[in-house]
């Protein structure tokens, strides 16, 4: 490709980087915006807050869901809330007359305060793709000890799953499926070709890795380049909004 | 004519080479996986309570991963960055950020103690996955903060304080007892069930480094 | 005078962990800039470990000893890092399951750009011009698990390709997959040749190597035998390389075998031997039946039904499933061995209709990745595995089953590795162990999934031969596979799924 046509290319590309906050419709924020707002969750947690706050920032959080293109999730958590705020009502207001119910309150409370964080992170796993998360962990300066072995289990949980249904797959085909009467050997029978094909696995990876550069010392850039956008701030002051109400109200 | 060897051996380098990070990853996915498996199944079971025999649980089932990984790496940082690695993920689900703290904190305790035989001697290790293992309560130091938001909640309703107290004050310190042993006793069984996997598989097929 | 990229100068390598004696032994060789050699011999002849030394990763990574000088443009191996030949050299390995280092595609393709510093921009209009140069646009920002074999292979040249480097080593690249892949990867490597690469390939399978491969190098125990251009190599009798290890360059004769197969009508045994297993209106498949996918009229993401012809398995046959991938085969091949439910339709067993749990107990797989099958510490206790599990039985039935053992054991050239750990053998003895454990449990039904795939003539042969034993015993035999050599010589019958 001649230099004139490879700059344009470059330009191009600026351009679509730039235009990609929407992108086939769903709305694209900032992966650190996303752990802000895990970051405020946290907050809201340890200050105990009201009700109404955690309400306003359960809502907040399952934007990037509902906005995202995983409306169903974010459907599904609200519903969940909505349930745990009717057991706590109820367990407060109907104590006196069924004590049993603290359990249950208790566990509605507890549930309650996580959830926020719940739903905070489900935005942001669900919502994120795996290498924008991987940048803005590099942008946070992350060691590469770090990063390294993250981007390998992002890479490698996925497999797990498939490699399980074929181990019992296999273990249904001999007949040596019972797990309640032989339960140490029946974790044995899973978990060793688990982990012999995670030991395979890691050495090709190592020697693709290798040959793609992976031991290389210098400055490695990213792909993404993650900038705040207009979209982006305004997401983060949405976000910092329950806090304000926390304190503004008493 | 030339000839050329491999570089020096990794024995005598201790820093963290790309196959020693790309091994930790995959094995810190199957620890991930194992701790997920345990978080469903002890909710699922017992309620948010049962999250309180998450750790043991976990300690019970990772022992072959980590004693695996430890015989591949044998270098410091392996298990300090597997911990690390699950309070990272685990706080980017949503867990509190007090997960990050005890995540990071006692796995880096048991991997210095692990170091101290290099890895080799067998009560090291064991004692070296125990103190690792309580790298997963930090998901369920809420459930005793929760315990004060429930009471505040009832205070403000105007509920007896005293009733209150008794109440909760068994389910306080009992249940912390009981999470510490119950975490003793599955991460030494684990680290058995783990240490003899290795030697009766994978030292015998030959897969140990 | 075109320069040489490739030089491999009077080498000789061995392994640090060999037990027998060089890899290599005096290899001298010589790629020009824009050529396609094809390196070419048996298993464990040795051009693997060149295309080692040709990336670097020989032997810094895989520890040896190397005498003699090689050469990729300006790197030695041995005195340069492979960190530096990452520019120079793009490789491409057989495994596509075990090559990429991202989940996502796009993150792949950016992966070797970013490692070594490049402009973000420039990287994604590196990974735009990529993809739209290899007609591979639909393969970008996707989850790789998800991709196929061929896909996935495609994306690892692509991915080779990204820092334009001088030379690709690739290491036999098409063990895994089916037809229509392998011809999809072939236009790649025609595309990268005609741009004037230098291309130089690892691979025993011949046939998509014609008209792409410049020179044809021949190995055999280590050492080169024979260096052949394109014309003289296909003008080599076909003996001649079979003998050498190598498959067929031509594959017409065994595709018209398998049509006649496919074509041939059922031969009037019936009677004495009746069906083992036999469907009647079956319809195979997943997903997409749950009360939401009802009401809103909409199938899952990932629901697949296939109809599959009225068949009739028997015993002592050894079937062939044929077709391509994501047609049904595998989905068919776990329905009747009552691995997974089938939509609609029946299974008859021995003539009686049959769940899922009892087809289960009739058969045995051999899975592609026997690894996943394997779960003792030793190989006899591997196959006394479901005896002892059983258990409740007295001392004499113990001994007798030990005997039965160690006679399957014997059959199939395990006994001396009978207390060997399972892991530790090798791939085709991996293989007979599987089988073994089928032949143990009594199964009457062995389903072997892509048993040869990666493997040279003489191991296919040996795989067939075995499979033929099978079917002498009264076994059914039932093989998923591409390999069109395998099913001309050992299949009595072939379904074919499309």
């Amino acid at each position: 490709m001649s230099d004139a046509a490879a700059n344009a290319a470059v330009l191009r590309a600026q351009e679509q980087h730039t235009a990609a906050t929407v992108a086939r419709g769903r709305l694209v924020i900032d992966p650190r915006v996303k752990l802000c707002a895990l970051v405020v969750a946290n907050l809201m947690m340890f200050l105990h807050v009201s009700p109404m706050v955690q309400t306003v920032g359960v809502l907040i959080f399952a934007l990037p869901m509902l906005l995202g293109g995983k409306a169903l999730t974010a459907a599904h958590m609200l519903g969940f809330y909505a349930i745990l705020r009717a057991v706590d009502w109820a367990s407060v207001t109907f104590a006196g007359s069924a004590p049993w119910l603290h359990f249950f309150g208790a566990s509605a409370t507890g549930l309650l305060l996580m959830l926020p964080c719940i739903v905070a992170g489900m935005s942001a796993f669900c919502t994120t793709r795996p290498g924008d998360l991987v940048a803005a962990l590099r942008r946070l300066r992350l060691p590469n000890a770090i990063i390294i072995p993250a981007i390998v289990l992002l890479r490698f949980f996925p497999t797990i799953a498939h490699d399980y249904r074929m181990i019992r797959s296999s273990m249904k085909l001999r007949g040596i499926c019972g797990f309640w009467r032989h339960p140490m050997r029946s974790l044995e029978y899973v978990l060793v070709p688990l982990l012999m094909n995670a030991a395979n696995v890691a050495r090709d990876l190592t020697v693709s890795a290798l040959t793609k550069g992976m031991g290389l010392q210098g400055n490695r850039s990213s792909a993404s380049e993650l900038r705040m956008r207009a979209a982006d701030w305004f997401a983060l002051a949405l976000i910092c909004a329950p806090m304000l109400l926390h304190i503004l109200l008493p | 004519m030339s000839t050329a060897q491999t570089p020096a051996t990794s024995l005598e380098n201790k820093r963290l080479t790309v196959s020693d990070l790309i091994t930790i990853g995959v094995f810190s996915a199957l620890y991930f996986t194992i701790v997920g498996v345990c978080a469903l199944a002890s909710m699922a079971i017992f309620g948010v309570v049962g999250n309180l025999l998450l750790p043991a649980l976990a300690a019970l089932l990772s022992g072959p991963v980590f004693m695996l990984m430890v015989a591949r790496v044998h270098r410091f940082g392996a298990i300090t960055i597997m911990g690390t690695i699950l309070a990272l993920f685990l706080f980017i689900s949503g867990h509190f950020a007090i997960s990050l703290i005890t995540g990071i904190v006692f796995p880096l305790i048991g991997d210095a103690v692990a170091r101290i035989s290099a890895y080799r001697n067998r009560l090291t290790l064991i004692c070296g996955y125990v103190i690792f293992s309580f790298g997963c309560t930090g998901p369920i130091l809420p459930l005793w903060m929760m315990k004060d938001a429930y009471i505040a909640n009832l205070g403000r309703k105007g509920k007896d304080s005293a009733y209150i107290n008794t109440l909760f004050s068994a389910v306080n310190t009992t249940s912390l007892v009981i999470v510490l042993i119950a975490t003793v006793v599955g991460a030494v069984l684990g680290a058995l069930f783990g240490l003899r996997l290795m030697r009766r598989h994978f030292a015998k097929a030959g897969v140990l480094a | 005078m075109t320069d040489i990229v490739c030089e491999l100068s009077d080498c000789t390598f061995r392994y640090a962990d060999a037990e027998s004696g060089a890899a290599l032994r005096n290899a001298t060789l010589r790629v020009r800039a824009g050529e396609v050699v094809v390196l070419t011999g048996r298993s464990g002849c040795g051009k693997t470990t060149v295309t080692r030394m040709l990336n670097g990763l020989a032997p810094e990574h895989f520890a040896g000893q190397l005498d003699g000088r090689a050469r990729t443009a300006d790197c030695i191996a041995g005195d340069t890092s492979v960190n530096n030949y990452v520019t120079r050299v793009g490789s491409v390995f057989q495994n596509p399951k075990t090559q990429y280092f991202h989940a996502n595609s796009s993150d792949e393709l950016a992966f070797p750009c970013e490692n070594v510093g490049m402009e973000p921009a420039q990287i994604r209009a590196r990974i735009s011009e990529r993809l739209r140069e290899f007609d591979i646009e639909h393969l970008r920002d996707r989850s790789i698990i998800q991709l196929s074999g061929g896909q996935q292979q495609q994306l690892a040249v692509a991915a080779a390709t990204m820092l334009d480097p001088r030379a690709f080593v690739l290491d036999e690249p098409t063990g895994n997959l089916d037809a229509d892949a392998i011809e999809r990867l072939r236009t790649m490597l025609m595309q990268l040749k005609c741009a004037g690469n230098t291309i130089v390939i690892a691979e025993h399978r011949l046939a998509w190597c014609a008209g792409l491969a410049d020179r044809y190098v021949l190995f055999d125990d280590g050492q080169i035998i024979g260096e052949y251009s394109a014309r003289e190599f296909a003008a080599l009798p076909a003996q001649q390389l079979r003998d050498q290890g190598l498959r067929s360059r031509d594959l017409s004769e065994q595709q018209q075998r398998i049509k006649r197969i496919i074509a041939q009508a059922e031969s009037a045994e019936t009677i004495e031997n009746p069906a083992l297993l036999s469907t009647k209106n079956l319809v195979v498949g997943y997903g997409g039946r749950g009360l939401l996918a009802h009401i809103t009229h909409r199938r899952a993401k990932n629901a697949f039904a296939r109809e599959v012809p009225d068949a009739e398995l028997r015993g002592g046959r050894i079937i062939g499933l044929m077709g391509c991938n994501g047609a049904g085969k595998s989905t068919f091949a776990r329905t009747i061995c009552g691995l997974g439910k089938p939509l609609s339709g029946e299974i008859l067993l021995d003539g009686k209709l049959a769940k899922p749990a009892k087809l289960a107990n009739n058969a045995a797989m051999v899975m592609q990745d026997v690894n996943y099958q394997l779960f003792a510490d030793s190989v006899r206790e591997e196959v006394m595995l479901e005896t002892e599990m059983r258990g409740g039985a007295d001392a004499a039935d113990m001994c007798s089953a030990r005997e039965r053992c160690d006679e399957i054991l014997r059959e199939l050239d395990l006994l001396e590795f009978a207390d060997r750990h399972p892991m530790s053998l090798s791939g085709g003895q991996k293989q007979r162990l599987a089988i073994a454990t089928a032949l143990m449990a009594r199964k009457q039904l062995v389903v072997l999934d892509e048993p040869t795939s990666g493997l040279d003539y003489t191991h296919m042969m040996q795989v067939g031969e075995l499979l033929r034993r099978l079917a002498d015993r009264g076994v059914c035999v039932l093989v998923i596979t591409h390999d069109e050599e395998l099913a001309a010589h050992f299949c009595d019958r072939i379904l074919r799924f499309d």
